[in-house]
């Protein structure tokens, strides 16, 4: 444990925050992307079964 | 025989994307690992900087992306605009997001390596503000994707904006020469040969091969979204036709 905590404290904050930063804000990027394409494919799903034939009793 | 410009059917460019997207998420996720036993483990220090240098792994890579993603965007944009190829805007809409982060993240990351090296945070410095106009040239974009109910206008005038704006690109890459500046020259992509050393050349190469390789995935994840959009739209008014239909 007193390794790890040895390590983070060799490089600086600024290069722990520079580092952080970048891979949080791909992964979000990631995750945001990830989420709209499962929205646009469930608005498809959607749209299509609107689109089959309903049963109309007149 | 397959034709190649088969594949830039949109149909063929979604299963295209579906298929090949896992794949080069997986590449890219083990580039990366390499990229940052690179950066953190095997790359010496630097002889001025010390340990600040690691820095250097993101923010150069993120600068090349901004600065690349954008000459692609205005590409892109002149294709889309001479001769209206709809892949084009699909392209350089699904990239404009992309390109937005990596500037911003160059500005945070060079911004956190400034403020140690430097000691500010920020100076209104050639290069600095020209990547910041850069930053600006990309929100604009993406506010005119926004900006009109008609989507091939709000494309038309958002392309026009990416090929004006181009002329800011070559502003930044000669910023450092054409006029003095806070930050340090080009050591890598000049006439001479890279003034960097090896042992720190190899992993910011193998980092910024990691960033086109996440490039490439989100663009896939992107483009996906988008011709999933158009497809969900042609469905609409398929929908909207079928009722009016009805109705008469």
């Amino acid at each position: 444990m007193s390794g790890i905590l040895e390590y983070f404290q060799f490089f600086s904050v600024y290069i722990w925050a520079a580092y952080g930063c970048t891979l949080i804000g791909m992964w979000m990027f990631y995750l945001k992307a990830l989420r709209d394409l499962k929205t646009k494919m469930e608005e498809l799903k959607r749209t299509k079964n609107t689109l089959k034939p309903q049963p109309r009793a007149f | 025989m397959i034709k190649a410009h088969s594949y830039l059917q949109p149909s063929h460019l979604l299963t295209l994307a579906t298929r090949w997207r896992p794949w080069i998420g997986r590449v890219t996720l083990c580039i990366f690992a390499l990229g940052l036993y690179l950066a953190f483990i095997a790359s010496p220090p630097d002889y001025q900087q010390g340990e600040t240098v690691r820095i250097m792994y993101v923010h150069v890579p993120c600068a090349w992306m901004a600065m690349g993603i954008y000459s692609f965007i205005a590409l892109l944009s002149a294709f889309f605009l001479i001769w209206k190829y709809p892949l084009a805007g699909i392209f350089a809409r699904s990239a404009a997001s992309l390109g937005a982060l990596f500037t911003f993240l160059s500005l945070l990351t060079g911004s956190l390596w400034g403020k140690p090296m430097w000691g500010t945070w920020w100076v209104w410095d050639a290069r600095l503000t020209s990547v910041l106009i850069l930053f600006f040239l990309y929100l604009g974009y993406l506010a005119l994707l926004e900006a009109f109910e008609d989507s091939e206008r709000s494309l038309n005038a958002a392309s026009v904006l990416a090929v004006v704006g181009f002329i800011n690109v070559p502003i930044i890459k000669w910023s450092v020469v054409w006029w003095t500046t806070l930050h340090q020259p080009a050591s890598i992509m000049r006439i001479a040969a890279p003034a960097i050393h090896i042992s720190m050349l190899v992993p910011l190469l193998v980092m910024a091969l990691a960033f086109i390789g996440y490039f490439i995935w989100m663009l896939l994840l992107r483009v996906q979204i988008q011709l999933l959009s158009a497809k969900v739209h042609a469905l609409q008014l398929k929908l909207v036709h079928q009722s009016f239909k009805r109705t008469i």
